[in-house]
């Protein structure tokens, strides 16, 4: 399986706090990673590094082989939502969606996109008279429409009800199936559990242990959820 | 340009066409009132020194351009903070510096477009209201004529390196706001460029052109200075 997405080593400080410590991980084509991290873990520093939003101080990362640096062709491969989508109030859904495709350079259907996250019946009206979900949900339209090969969500799943977060979890499924590589992080095990392929814990800002979500279940049984508490909070399990 | 077209999608642009109607009806109004202000003189026999600026077109010119220039420099810096200051200060940073378009490039389209709208506003505003006044004027026989050919180039001229100016005002003030991380900022440190540049303007009314190209070519060095400032930072910036 062709390697997508390689975190090699890389490190991060914010004046004398080090939020991400020789982090090292790898998302194969077609595969949903969950990151899972208490508050402050770094899930987000580490995605905005994938994207160039922060510098990194030492180590690499490399986007379909590409390294991350001054270089900007790569973000024209993923796609993101990262912390709350902001949007322009004045647009509608099918304005806002039309210009980030220009910006991507790229060329794709509006409408489908819309229906996938289950806005095509909102997509005249002004975001400003969005709801917090039917934000989230454009966010999530706006992050996938140009057709990435990385999705990078940043807890994609807040602020969604119960239905719209079980038909995001099958979108996701969907994207992974056509070959599309996720990355999502969460800092609710349950939402990990059902969405992810492979998780990895985040914690003291370096990947403190990988597994295959179905395999751990398997061997862990109803003592999954313990198990991961026990690894996010620093233990050795 | 289809970068500016973006940029320009982002703006609510009736806003900003109502306030340059808005500007055009002052300077209007004011432009009209100075041509009254020699009449209230003449008729009270008062020739203070102050009126004189009243008595000749250059001075009417040198007046409504330093107007043209306070309004429209104020103008470009609200416009910058709108779509410069707002957007790299706020959380739209966070999308805006994740396409696939090299920073310095869509900063440079932003200040295309605010610098764009300044000029070409600014221009159009003190051609049509130094026109308007002038054909007032002359309909009413208020003021000596010119050469109409003459005065219509110097309009031209001063109109054109007004909106340069303003521009410029705009471009200066934003590197403040972007600096403070405040909208505020960019406004306040407009006004305060205005209000010590707009009287420069009316020191020499006779060489209006030659005191505008001069304090443009002083404007447009340090507004090169700070693009350059402002386009290092946005470079090394982190979100």
């Amino acid at each position: 399986m062709q390697t997508i997405l390689d975190v090699n080593s890389v490190e991060k400080s914010y004046g004398l706090t080090q939020v991400i410590n020789h982090c090292s991980f790898k998302i194969y084509e077609g595969e949903i990673y969950g990151l899972l991290g208490s508050n402050g873990a770094g899930k987000t520093t580490l995605m905005k590094m994938i994207l160039g939003l922060q510098q990194i101080d030492k180590g690499s990362i490399y986007v379909l082989g590409k390294e991350v640096s001054s270089n900007t062709e790569y973000l024209s491969e993923i796609g993101s939502l990262i912390e709350n989508p902001t949007f322009y109030g004045h647009l509608n859904a099918r304005e806002l969606l039309s210009m980030h495709l220009s910006y991507m350079q790229k060329k794709a259907d509006i409408s489908e996109a819309l229906h996938l996250v289950g806005l095509e019946n909102a997509d005249k009206k002004q975001i400003s008279e969005y709801s917090l979900g039917m934000k989230q949900r454009l966010g999530l339209a706006r992050a996938m429409i140009h057709h990435p090969t990385l999705l990078l969500l940043d807890e994609p799943l807040n602020g969604l009800d119960p239905i719209a977060i079980v038909q995001m979890r099958e979108l996701m499924r969907n994207l992974a199936n056509k070959g599309m590589s996720i990355l999502f992080s969460s800092h609710i095990i349950g939402e990990v559990r059902h969405s992810a392929d492979r998780v990895g814990i985040l914690s003291d800002g370096f990947i403190k242990q990988e597994f295959f979500v179905e395999e751990k279940v398997t061997e862990c049984g109803e003592h999954f959820e313990e198990y991961v508490i026990g690894l996010m909070r620093g233990e050795q399990v | 340009m289809n970068l500016c077209k973006l940029e320009l999608m982002k703006i609510r642009v009736s806003t900003y066409l109502w306030a340059i109607v808005g500007i055009f009806a002052s300077l209007l109004a004011l432009g009209i009132l100075f041509l009254f202000i020699l009449q209230m003189e003449a008729e009270g026999g008062v020739t203070s020194k102050e009126a004189e600026l009243f008595t000749k077109w250059n001075g009417l010119l040198a007046l409504t351009t330093a107007l043209t220039f306070s309004f429209f420099g104020i103008m470009s810096a609200v416009i910058a903070s709108k779509v410069i200051v707002s957007e790299y200060c706020g959380q739209n940073a966070v999308i805006l510096l994740s396409y696939p378009v090299r920073r310095k490039i869509i900063l440079g389209a932003k200040c295309l477009l605010v610098s764009g709208i300044t000029i070409v506003s600014a221009w159009i505003s003190n051609i049509l209201v130094i026109g308007i006044m002038y054909v007032f004027a002359h309909i009413f026989r208020i003021m000596p004529q010119m050469n109409t050919k003459y005065f219509f180039f110097t309009v031209l001229i001063s109109g054109f390196l007004t909106g340069i100016l303003s521009a410029a005002v705009g471009i200066i003030s934003t590197v403040f706001g972007w600096k403070k991380h405040l909208v505020v900022a960019t406004i306040v440190c407009s006004l305060i460029i205005v209000c010590v540049f707009a009287n420069c303007i009316t020191i020499s009314p006779s060489n209006v052109v030659w005191v505008l190209l001069a304090i443009s070519a002083f404007f447009v060095i340090v507004a090169s200075f700070v693009y350059h400032v402002l386009v290092n930072g946005i470079e090394k910036m982190e979100v």
